[in-house]
Order: structure tokens, then C-alpha cells, then sequence
């Protein structure tokens, strides 16, 4: 709730939103949908209206996708050549990550580092090896992971404009596994697995898990799963860590539950990956 | 600054502050259609058409729109030019109480504009970002895909419905579990006749009709139906569906300030000081009240008839807070925003109380006495020195003697959660001084008239200097059985001088509205071996939170409707209602039965596997049938001694047999079907009502003819988008012999209609329905006497009204214009009128039987309802298509208490689920298969043969689920909500002690 706020700033260049932003009690709006449903927050002096900044395109090119901070879901939802991906993994994890009228409000860059969506588009992007482009307060390239590991020291100081994914290889195969109360509801943990596949092994895998800590996190034993069958004892093992990264608890299951779970996810992810 | 976009078409400008919401704006523009239903975007009845796109505008800033286009439902139609998805939804039946109405509409645009053939998984995707919480979607899906016809200028069915024929009292009989599958799938033929059921004895000959005075009787049997019975459209749907003003929210008075409710941070607290200075002294603040500002009256909240039977133990604002939540003051100011800036000016300083918050310890000896204030009263049993709010106690036959007769005794214990009512419409109130120094009231109530007489002592003003207007209501559900927030509105418009808007956020109507009470019952069976049900008891311990609204009653109603749906010769019921530092509960559809209906249904279950009995088989060698006397009736009702009740209607063995045959009982149950980790089981449920409150429930109405034979009917009744309105419409025609279209229906205000008890204990049909029959039959009775004067040759009794005109036998006929402007102008002029009231002393029971199919994932504890049936007996449905609508809703809102739907709390009382986001209650797109039965019976005492259909519906859902999924997995559990961790603990804990069957 915003009610207190005396100012919307629009700002003409990425340069000067990235100034901006470095001040106290002014915050990013991108779609607004957490920004201004949020509680009431009297911090917050003025907004920073990234609208103008051309953040909502999509690129392709033969380096991969760069994708504007401002892109909504349901834009990424849409999007034709986010469905070469495997498994239209980010289509998918677009749409399980808001309701519907949300989704054609929220924004890439506000759903991967803020603190309302379902956890399963950071993580699909985690999986796919998504790099962040953000203005810190010069422009600078960082990995997802280490943008959402450090979010909190991060943000709401520095300026997301854009997430850019390399074209995975072409053997690459997606799964997304999730568990909810109900098929529209948050999830509670969800997994994401980009497998290299080869003569039904895998030569590469990326896990991600949502939803068992505060931030979506890789699965460090997936990187040990070359060369090994599906069905090897290996992958089970390396499902079982999975078990150790839950902290959360809260409305809808213990940090218990979500030890019970996580392996469950890691499988069903690479079983659909296979 | 300054704004523009494109709105409905037009170039316009506006001027907004800064943190101004779209919502906001647009509002102020009085585009009302834009509904205020959270503040997460979640519920989306907010949204408009950003660029084509539907995005919800309570989380979009006003200067967010700038240089766009939006479009709103104002641009689609009105009333007089309706959009042809304006006019599906209508016909379809899916506009219910149509807060949400405009966004699915301006949702269905979004689809059809760029997918002309949608299908039905695109229909229920493009509505999921809007919440509704009466349809359950069947009817909004139906609705896009009849517009998507409509537009692609294709020719679509009408959607007529006719009445059926003379119903008999109990339906088709009981098959068994052997027997022939095949149910019967129309009406039973001819009528066996309960008393009145045929005119007192009169035989149905046809020609008789000329040689005596008509009856009723003889509309229904020989004449046929030609409103009730039908699918008439809901007379405010055209309103609705454009996104008029017609919602609390929709009216401003000039000069009105903004309400807030300043809440409290702890579980149970003395306000050892509190000073106002500082938020007073805000500029644009006009009052903040504490308790030192008002006088202490205690009252209770309970929207309930005098004497309300529920606990006096509230005031408007005290020295003690009780819950996180209560009340500590009360602020006026002229924007919401200063509200919230005054109130972090205000000082408060807190005597931390220890805190009760689990029902099991309230009782306990040390427990911190939560009313231990000397002027708080109780209205039965209770002890306030032991948090015991009320205590029932209700036995027939010797019941320990029953269970050493028996040859099995089954016992256990289940637990229900917190439920809320989630009204997509918050509590709002607005209330000013009129020109005469009255107190007005326009409130989202369902309960006008309890509003004015509780108020008023309140707020100091005799109820003669009080008017309730009831406008449209978006939803109550029970929650708005309660006098939530009129009494502090007007304190503030007393205070002040001036109007005051005072509206709940989601937040609030989570942590300081009501819920269903939560229940801990412990069952116990005694049968013998051939499956005789001989004794049966059910203890209870329920938690009222903070204040024991409903208390009593929710907990009388678990007991008198749940347990003698079979019979039994020994019952018993023992109830403790306790107090604890939590949120107040209070009435919930249903009002205690679907509690009691998750024990007793869910144990039911457990027997018949004990006795190796299909579980349906058991029921309909136990349940109660026609003639039966409900035992518990005369023990308990809103504690005092009721009257007995005998069933003349009931239609449970074919809702039965009709429920199993649709969810494939015979093939399916017993026989646990799956694959890997995913297993899939059938359940069923039944479950009983009554229909109002026996001796209790009035309603009034007043009828008057104009001169164009239309009619202005008055109520009392309260409709809140349950269709009330048409539904006494369609009775009233029926009478007068014209079409529900021509009564001008003006319902509850308190100065301009008669009493009515209110929307709840499922009593508008069957009690309010009886005074819009008596009256118009009194109406119809005047016009037949100057219909017989002005025709000549014919007594009035001989008179019959059909198609807008009154016939002789002879076959001359005169218009109702006629008759009206012959009886207001011309001759022995008078205006023909009728009122009536109505009241009665039997509550006739709908049933229910309802079936869920489920598949459980072993592996992560989900649970996927795959499908629902509900057969419900109703009576005759007067418009079958609106009862369907109750039906689908109810059912949906009970998949939400069986999977998800939990109001949490952490160790201190906080409550964690306050956001639709957290809270969640199901969409479009993740609904099972719903399949709705109306087993049509005839009540003798009820309106052209009905009984009541809101509440029953919603009673059985949740135990069927359960024991679907005990059948897909043989492990039971016994707490609801079925969450996934609940399941998979409740897995493991069998796998481990090899439990599981």
C-alpha cells in the first residue's frame, strides 16, 4: 500500500533509474502487483516507474534469450520461442507462478526476486542457468544464483533490467515437479531438472528446488550425475540430498514435510526430464 | 499529477494523487462496476481491460494507466441494451450475488476477442483470475461458452425449465447395494398425498374446478406451474451484470469520512492507558474513539431474534482486548491514509494478560479467565470464571444401557478447522444523519432488522431513530449474520456529525470477522451385528474464540441435525462451547451441521467397515424416513425447549441411489484403483437441515397492485445473491397468475418494508416464501372480488387469474389493467393490497447425499477430487436452475474445507493466513467434475412444496471426500483440512504400524 507516497518518478535512462534507486525510500515499480498490494509500508517515500525504460522486450538471437525485467508473465507465457525451450519449461513455470489477472500485471524481474509468487519461475531459471543483467550501481552481469542468494543485500538498492538464458544444448530435456494443496494453489516445493540426456543417461543435469528455503537453490549432487542411468542408485542418492536444503515452515507444511517431499520432486523432475 | 488514458473509449484526463489506485480512481469516476474484494489482486474482482488484457487494479497505481486503454464493463451494456455475454451470463444462471460478475464478463471478452471457439478448459482459464464464491464456475463456464455461441451467430436452445408434475414426499425407494442399478432417472408419477398434499382429501378430478373455490392445490396439481418450478431470471441480473450501482460501496453521501479500526497487537491484554491526543490532533482526523469516549453496553454481535440467544459479552470498544484483532479504538478521518497515519500516532500502553489459545487447555483449572468482566451475561449454561461459554447436554432412551446391548462399540475422535465465510464483498457500512436526525444505516448485512434492534441500545438511540437499508449484497455465507461493524460506524458518524464509510480490507476479514466454529467431536457407535444402529453419542468440544456468538446455537444445530438422521433408540449429545484468545467464530452455511456431518459421516464409515458393511447399505438400514419424529427437536432449539418435529418429506433414499449410480458406487467402491503412486477411491456422505427455525422465523411482505396490473412487493427477506428475490417474485406471481417480470421486488428496509428474521438458518424460501404466497393470495383475493363485480354473473371464488387477466368459467375475462385502474380510479375505489406474515412451527429437513471420487498421490500425501456429486432434496424447487446455482456453490466451498481452506494461528494467536494468496479457495480451472441431482419431493408445509436448499449442500462434501479417500488408500484420517502433509504424515504413520488395509 503505497498511500503515503508523495511521488512517481519516471526516469529517462537506465543510468539515472539506477541513481535513483540508491536513494532511501524509493522502490523499483515494475508491474506493481506486489509493490502496491503490499502492506503498509510508510518507508517508502516515492516510486521509481520502470514503464518508460524499454525493459519489456524479448530478444533471440543465436546467443539465447534476453529477456527484459518488464516482460509479464503471461508475455512469457505466450511467448513462440520461449517454447523451444524443453518441455516449455519457462511457458510452464510462468503460469504455475501467479493467478491469471496477475499474471498479466507481474513482471519477470519482480516475480524472481520478490516474495509473492510461487517459487516455480526462479527456479525454472535456476535449472535453465539464467544469468541476471543489473545496474549495481554500473551495469554488471551476475548468475541467478548469486543474485538470489545475496537478494537481500541486493535489493531494493540496484536495478534488475533484464535475465538472459544460453541456448541449452540440444539434447537437453526439462522436467517440473511440484506439489501444492491444490493444482492453483502456491506450490510448496517444486524442482526443476535440465538433463543432458545421451543413450538414456544423463550427461549433465541442472536441479533446481523451490520452495524448501527462502530463495530457489541448485541441487549441488545433480552436478555428479554424469555418465549415470536414470534408474542408477546414484540418482537416487543425489534425490535424497535434496532432503537437507529445507528450512521453510509455514501455513502449508512443516520444514518436515518438505524433507519427506524434496527427494520425491528431485525424482518425478528427472523422470520427466528422461 | 495528472493522468491520462483512454477509458471506455474516451480520451480523458484525471488528476491523481500519487499512491492513488486504479481501483480507486476509477471508483471516484463512478465506474462502480470495478469491485473492491482484497488488496493482492488475488480475487480479481477489480480488474479491468488494460490494452485487451484483464489485470486486477487494486495492485496497479492510478499512474500506471497512463497512455493506456482501458475498458470496464460499463462500455460492454445496460440494462436496457444488454451485451449478448451480459445476457448469457444471465440466462445461464451465473450471475449469484454479481460482485464478481463484471470482472468474468470483462474476462470473457478478453477470450472470445481473441479465440471465437473457445473450449471449456479456455473458458474456465480465461475466468480463473477471478474468484467467485457462490457458482463453484459450472454456470460462469456455461456462460462463456453460450455467449461464445451467441457471438459466433450461431443459434443456441433456450434455456427453458419447465415445472415437473405432482410430487410424492419421499421420492423413488432405496435399490440397495445388490439391487437394480438402474435408478429411476425422471419424477416418480402421481402423488401419494402427505397432509394438505391434495387440498384436504379433495380428489384431483380436473372438472371439479369450476364448483369450488380454488385452492393452491389445484394450481400445482391440475393447472400445472407456470412460475415456480421454472428457470425465471434473476430480476436484478441485468443490474448486476452491468456493474450498477447497486453495493453499499456504490452510494457516497457528500462529506464522508473514512472509517478504521485500530486493531489489537496481542492475544489477551488490559489497556492500562490510552491517549488519543496526538492522532486527534492530525489535521483531516475528525475523531478517534476510545473506550473512555463511549458507554459501556454489552451486547452480542450475533445478528439473531430477541432474545438473542447467544452470550452478552461484547461492547463497541473496552479496557480489555481479548484476541489479536479486538478492538482498541476507532478512527474517522478524511481519507483512508489518515486513518492509518492516526492511527500510528496513537498510544497505547498494555498490561500483557497470559493467553488461552488452544480449546483443549481453555478449561483447564488456571486458565486465564478471558471474561471476567461483571457484566457480561450468559444465556443458558455457562461459567465464565471457566472459559465455558454455553453446554448442552440432549439425551433420548437410556444410552449406556444401549452400548452394554450392543454387540459393537466404535469410538473416535475427529477435528474440523477454522473455515471463513470469504464473502468476496467485505463488511462494509456507511451510515449519516438524515434531515430528520434519524440514524441511517446502509449495510452489507443479512440481517437488517437484528441490525437496527441491536444497535440501538448501542448507540444510544431508540430503534425508531434508526433505518437499516439492505442494498445489494456480495455474499455473506453467515458472515454478515453478524453486527460486525454498524454499531462502531455510527458511533463514529455521532462523533463526528458526519456520514462515515467504514469497509473491512481482507486482512481484517480475516483476523476480526468470523469463521466457522472449530470442533473437536469424539464419536461413539453401538450396533448390533446385523448393522442396527442402537446407540449413538457424540461429544463435542468447540471453540467460539473470544466472544460466544452463535455459541450456543452453531453447537445445538451439530447436535439436533446431525445425530438423528438415523435412527437410533438411544442418543446422546454433550457439548462444551469454550472461550479462547483467538478470533470470534460465528454462523457459517450450514451452522454447525458440516462440523458434525465430518465426525459422524466419516465414523459412519468406520462402522460399516467394522461390521463388513457397504457403508450405503448401513446408512439406509439406519437413516430416518417419512413419519419419523426427530428426538433431539424437542430437546434443543436455540436453547430452549423446541417443538417436535416429524418429517412429511423425504427424498434421501433417491438421492442416494441417484448419487451412487452418477459416481459409479458399484463399479468403483471397495475397489482401489491406481497405478504407481497414484490411487483413486469413491465416498459418500449424507446430511440433513432443517428449513428456518421453528417458532423463531418471521418474515413479512406486503403486496400492492399499480395501475398496469404490475405489483410492488415488499419484504423483509434478505436476499444476499442467493436470488431471493425472484424466488419470492416467482411465488407471488404463481398466486396473481402473472410472470415473475411484473413484481417490483423492494426488499429490506427497515423503514419501508415489513420484519423479516434475515437470511440465514436456510428460512427465505420456506418462511418468507409463505408470506409472499399469503399476501399475494390475499392481493388475488381482492381482485377476484372486483373482477366478479365489474365481469357481472360470477362470485369471485370462481374467478381464476392466468396470463394478466381474471377468467370466468364461462370464459369472459377482464385484464389486471383493468381490474387496477377500475379499483384506483372508477369504482368503490381502494388499493388492493395484501400483507401477511409468515411463521412456522416445523423446520422440514432437506437432504442430502453427496459423493466425491478421488485420487491420492502416496508419495506426497495430495489429494485430487476428481469429481462431485450432489443429490439434494429441496422440496420442489421453485427455479431449479438458482437452487442448482446454491448447490454448486456450496459444494465448492465445502472442497475448500475438505483440501485447503484453514484459518491458522500461531502460538500467540496471530492469525497466518490472512491474504487470498495463503487462504486459498478454489478457481476455475482446478475444479473437479460437478454433477448437481434436484430430487424433487413434496413438502406439505412448505410453499408450493418446497424446503429450503442454501446450507444442506454444503454438509456433506467434506466427509465424502475423506471417506474416498480412506477408500483409496485404507488409511483414515481424522482432521480436516486433507492438506498434503496431513495425508502423507497420516500414510506413514500407517505404513509404519501396518495400519493401512
Amino acid at each position: 500500500m503505497l498511500s503515503q507516497m508523495t511521488e512517481v518518478l519516471r526516469p529517462a535512462s537506465l543510468a539515472e533509474a539506477a541513481a535513483l534507486l540508491r536513494r532511501p525510500g524509493l522502490r523499483a515499480l515494475a508491474g506493481g502487483s506486489e509493490l502496491t498490494g503490499g502492506a503498509y509500508d510508510p518507508e517508502i517515500r516515492a516510486v521509481v516507474d520502470l514503464s518508460g525504460l524499454g525493459l519489456a522486450e524479448i530478444r533471440v538471437g543465436a546467443d539465447g534469450w534476453h529477456l527484459g525485467a518488464m516482460v509479464t508473465l503471461a508475455a512469457l507465457e505466450a511467448e513462440e520461442s520461449l517454447r523451444l525451450l524443453p518441455g516449455n519449461i519457462l511457458g510452464r513455470a510462468a503460469y504455475l507462478s501467479a493467478p491469471r489477472t496477475l499474471r498479466n500485471a507481474a513482471t519477470l524481474g519482480g516475480t524472481v526476486v520478490g516474495s509473492s509468487a510461487s517459487p516455480e519461475l526462479a527456479t525454472a531459471l535456476l535449472a535453465l542457468g539464467a544469468r541476471v543483467e543489473l545496474y549495481n550501481p554500473s551495469p554488471m552481469q551476475l548468475p541467478l544464483a548469486e543474485v538470489l542468494a545475496r537478494k537481500a543485500e541486493l535489493f531494493p538498492g540496484a536495478l534488475l533490467t533484464a535475465i538472459t538464458l544460453a541456448p541449452p544444448a540440444v539434447n537437453a530435456r526439462a522436467g517440473l515437479a511440484r506439489v501444492a494443496r491444490t493444482p492453483a494453489d502456491v506450490a510448496i516445493a517444486c524442482a526443476v531438472a535440465l538433463v543432458e540426456v545421451k543413450d538414456d543417461r544423463i550427461q549433465e543435469a541442472r536441479i533446481a528446488l523451490g520452495g524448501l528455503a527462502p530463495a530457489p537453490a541448485l541441487l549441488a549432487a545433480a552436478m555428479q550425475l554424469a555418465g549415470q542411468s536414470f534408474a542408477a542408485p546414484a540418482v537416487t542418492r543425489a534425490a535424497e540430498t535434496a532432503a537437507a536444503l529445507a528450512s521453510v515452515s509455514d501455513i502449508r507444511g512443516s520444514a518436515e514435510y518438505r524433507r519427506w517431499i524434496a527427494p520425491v520432486l528431485v525424482r518425478r523432475a528427472l523422470e520427466e526430464a528422461r | 499529477m495528472d493522468i491520462s488514458f483512454k477509458l471506455n473509449g474516451a480520451e480523458r484526463s484525471f488528476v491523481a494523487a500519487p499512491g492513488e489506485s486504479l481501483m480507486a480512481l476509477l471508483r471516484r469516476q463512478g465506474l462502480v462496476s470495478v469491485k473492491h474484494g482484497c488488496e493482492g489482486g488475488e480475487c480479481g474482482a477489480c480488474a479491468v481491460l488494460v490494452d485487451g488484457l484483464l489485470r486486477p487494479t487494486c495492485v496497479m497505481l492510478a499512474a500506471q494507466a497512463a497512455g493506456h486503454e482501458l475498458t470496464t464493463v460499463e462500455a460492454l451494456g445496460d440494462p436496457l441494451k444488454l451485451h449478448p455475454i451480459q445476457q448469457s451470463f444471465i440466462d445461464v444462471g451465473a450471475v449469484q450475488c454479481g460482485y464478481c460478475t463484471p470482472a468474468m464478463l470483462l474476462a470473457t471478452q478478453e477470450l472470445l476477442v481473441a479465440n471465437a471457439n473457445p473450449t471449456e478448459a479456455e473458458a474456465r482459464e480465461c475466468l480463473s483470475g477471478v474468484l467467485c464464491r457462490c457458482t463453484g464456475y459450472v454456470k460462469p463456464v456455461a456462460g462463456v461458452l453460450r455467449a461464445a455461441a451467441l457471438l459466433r451467430g450461431e443459434a443456441v436452445p433456450p434455456l427453458t425449465v419447465t415445472a415437473r408434475g405432482p410430487l410424492t414426499p419421499d421420492g423413488a425407494p432405496w435399490q440397495g447395494h445388490g439391487g437394480d442399478a438402474a435408478a429411476p432417472a425422471g419424477g416418480p408419477g402421481g402423488g401419494s398425498g402427505g397432509p394438505g398434499a391434495t387440498g384436504g382429501g379433495d380428489g384431483p378430478a380436473a372438472t371439479a374446478v369450476a364448483d369450488r373455490p380454488l385452492t393452491e392445490t389445484d394450481l400445482e396439481v391440475r393447472e400445472g406451474l407456470v412460475q415456480v418450478g421454472t428457470a425465471a431470471r434473476k430480476l436484478d441480473g441485468p443490474k448486476l451484470a452491468s456493474g450498477k450501482a447497486a453495493f453499499t460501496d456504490d452510494f457516497e453521501q457528500r462529506g464522508m469520512l473514512y472509517g478504521k479500526l485500530v486493531p489489537s497487537p496481542h492475544a489477551h491484554a488490559r489497556i492500562k492507558r490510552i491517549d488519543a491526543g496526538k492522532a486527534r490532533a492530525l489535521p483531516g482526523v475528525h475523531a478517534v474513539l476510545t473506550h473512555q469516549d463511549i458507554p459501556r453496553i454489552t451486547y452480542t454481535t450475533a445478528g439473531q431474534s430477541w432474545p438473542e440467544p447467544s452470550n452478552h459479552d461484547a461492547r463497541s470498544l473496552d479496557d480489555k482486548v481479548r484476541f489479536v484483532g479486538d478492538r482498541v479504538a476507532a478512527i474517522a478521518a478524511e481519507s483512508y491514509e489518515l486513518c492509518l497515519q492516526a492511527e500510528r500516532l496513537l498510544e497505547v500502553e498494555y498490561e500483557v494478560l497470559p493467553a488461552v489459545i488452544d480449546p483443549r487447555e481453555a478449561m483447564q483449572p488456571g486458565a486465564p479467565v478471558i471474561h471476567d468482566e461483571p457484566d457480561a451475561v450468559g444465556f443458558a449454561i455457562y461459567d465464565f470464571n471457566r472459559n465455558l461459554a454455553a453446554q448442552l447436554h440432549a439425551e433420548v432412551g437410556d444410552v449406556d444401557q444401549g452400548f452394554a446391548a450392543s454387540d459393537l462399540i466404535i469410538e473416535g475422535t475427529y477435528e474440523v478447522q477454522k473455515q471463513h465465510q470469504v464473502s468476496i464483498e467485505p463488511h462494509i457500512c456507511v451510515s449519516w444523519w438524515d434531515e430528520d436526525g434519524r440514524m441511517v444505516v446502509r449495510t452489507s448485512t443479512q440481517v437488517p432488522f437484528h441490525v437496527r434492534r441491536i444497535i440501538a441500545p448501542v448507540i444510544g438511540l431508540p430503534e425508531k431513530r434508526i433505518r437499516v437499508i439492505k442494498p445489494r449484497i456480495g455474499g455473506g455465507f453467515g458472515g454478515k449474520q453478524e453486527v460486525l461493524i454498524e454499531d462502531i460506524c455510527c458511533h463514529l458518524t455521532i462523533a463526528t456529525g458526519r456520514p462515515v464509510k467504514l469497509e473491512y480490507s481482507r486482512e481484517e476479514e480475516f483476523f476480526a470477522a468470523r469463521s466457522r466454529h472449530p470442533q473437536i467431536i469424539t464419536m461413539k457407535t453401538g450396533v448390533r451385528r446385523d448393522g442396527t444402529i442402537v446407540a449413538h453419542e457424540m461429544r463435542v468440544l468447540a471453540n467460539t474464540g473470544a466472544y460466544g456468538c452463535h455459541g450456543l446455537t452453531v453447537q445445538s444445530n451439530t447436535g439436533v441435525k446431525v445425530l438423528p438422521i438415523y435412527r437410533a433408540p438411544h442418543l446422546r449429545y454433550l457439548c462444551d462451547t469454550v472461550y479462547t484468545n483467538t478470533p470470534p467464530a460465528g454462523a457459517m452455511r450450514g451452522y454447525g451441521v458440516p462440523q458434525g456431518a465430518f465426525a459422524a459421516e466419516s465414523h459412519i464409515d468406520e462402522v460399516a467397515r467394522a461390521l463388513g458393511l457397504d457403508p450405503m447399505d448401513f446408512r439406509a438400514k439406519n437413516w430416518v424416513r417419512v413419519g419419523d419424529v426427530n428426538p433431539l427437536s424437542k430437546n434443543m432449539n436455540e436453547g430452549k425447549e423446541g417443538f417436535s418435529q416429524e418429517l412429511y418429506s423425504c427424498g434421501l433414499a433417491e438421492c442416494a441411489e441417484r448419487g451412487m449410480q452418477s459416481i459409479g458406487w458399484r463399479e468403483k467402491h471397495g475397489r482401489r484403483q491406481g497405478s504407481g503412486s497414484k490411487v483413486r477411491g469413491v465416498g459418500g456422505a449424507i446430511a440433513m437441515q432443517g428449513s428456518a427455525i421453528p417458532g423463531v422465523d418471521m418474515g413479512g411482505a406486503m403486496i400492492k397492485i399499480n395501475d398496469d396490473g404490475s405489483f410492488n412487493l415488499m419484504i423483509g427477506a434478505t436476499d444476499i445473491g442467493t436470488g431471493a428475490d425472484t424466488i419470492l417474485a416467482q411465488i407471488a406471481a404463481e398466486v396473481l397468475g402473472i410472470t415473475a417480470e411484473d413484481i417490483l421486488v423492494y426488499p429490506s428496509d427497515t423503514d419501508l418494508t415489513p420484519f423479516d428474521t434475515g437470511a440465514y438458518a436456510s428460512s427465505t424460501t420456506y418462511i418468507s416464501g409463505m408470506a409472499a404466497k399469503k399476501a399475494a393470495a390475499q392481493a388475488a383475493w381482492e381482485i377476484r372480488k372486483v373482477a366478479a363485480r365489474m365481469l357481472g354473473g360470477v362470485s369471485a371464488e370462481h374467478i381464476r387469474l392466468a396470463g394478466h387477466a381474471c377468467h370466468t368459467p364461462d370464459g369472459r375475462s377482464v385484464t389486471l389493467r383493468e381490474v387496477a385502474l377500475n379499483s384506483l380510479h372508477v369504482t368503490d375505489q381502494q388499493q388492493i393490497m395484501g400483507t401477511a406474515s409468515a411463521v412456522s412451527l416445523k423446520s422440514p429437513p432437506p437432504f442430502t447425499a453427496q459423493f466425491a471420487e478421488v485420487e491420492v498421490d502416496t508419495e506426497t500425501g495430495e489429494v485430487r477430487v476428481l469429481k462431485l456429486v450432489s443429490a439434494v432434496d429441496c422440496g420442489r424447487a421453485i427455479n431449479p436452475v438458482l437452487a442448482e446455482g446454491q448447490i454448486e456453490g456450496a459444494a465448492t466451498q465445502s472442497l475448500g474445507y475438505a483440501v485447503c481452506e484453514e484459518g491458522v494461528l500461531d502460538a500467540a494467536g496471530r492469525h497466518l493466513a490472512t491474504t487470498l494468496r495463503d487462504y486459498h479457495i478454489f478457481d476455475a480451472t482446478e475444479m473437479p467434475a460437478m454433477e448437481t441431482i434436484l430430487v424433487e419431493t413434496h413438502e406439505p408445509y412448505g410453499p408450493f412444496g418446497a424446503k429450503a436448499v442454501a446450507e444442506i449442500p454444503v454438509n456433506a462434501i467434506a466427509p465424502a471426500i475423506a471417506n474416498a479417500v480412506a477408500d483409496a488408500t485404507g488409511v483414515r484420517i481424522h482432521r480436516l483440512p486433507l492438506t498434503p502433509e496431513r495425508v502423507l504424515r497420516a500414510l506413514r504413520e500407517a505404513a509404519e504400524a501396518g495400519t493401512a488395509d
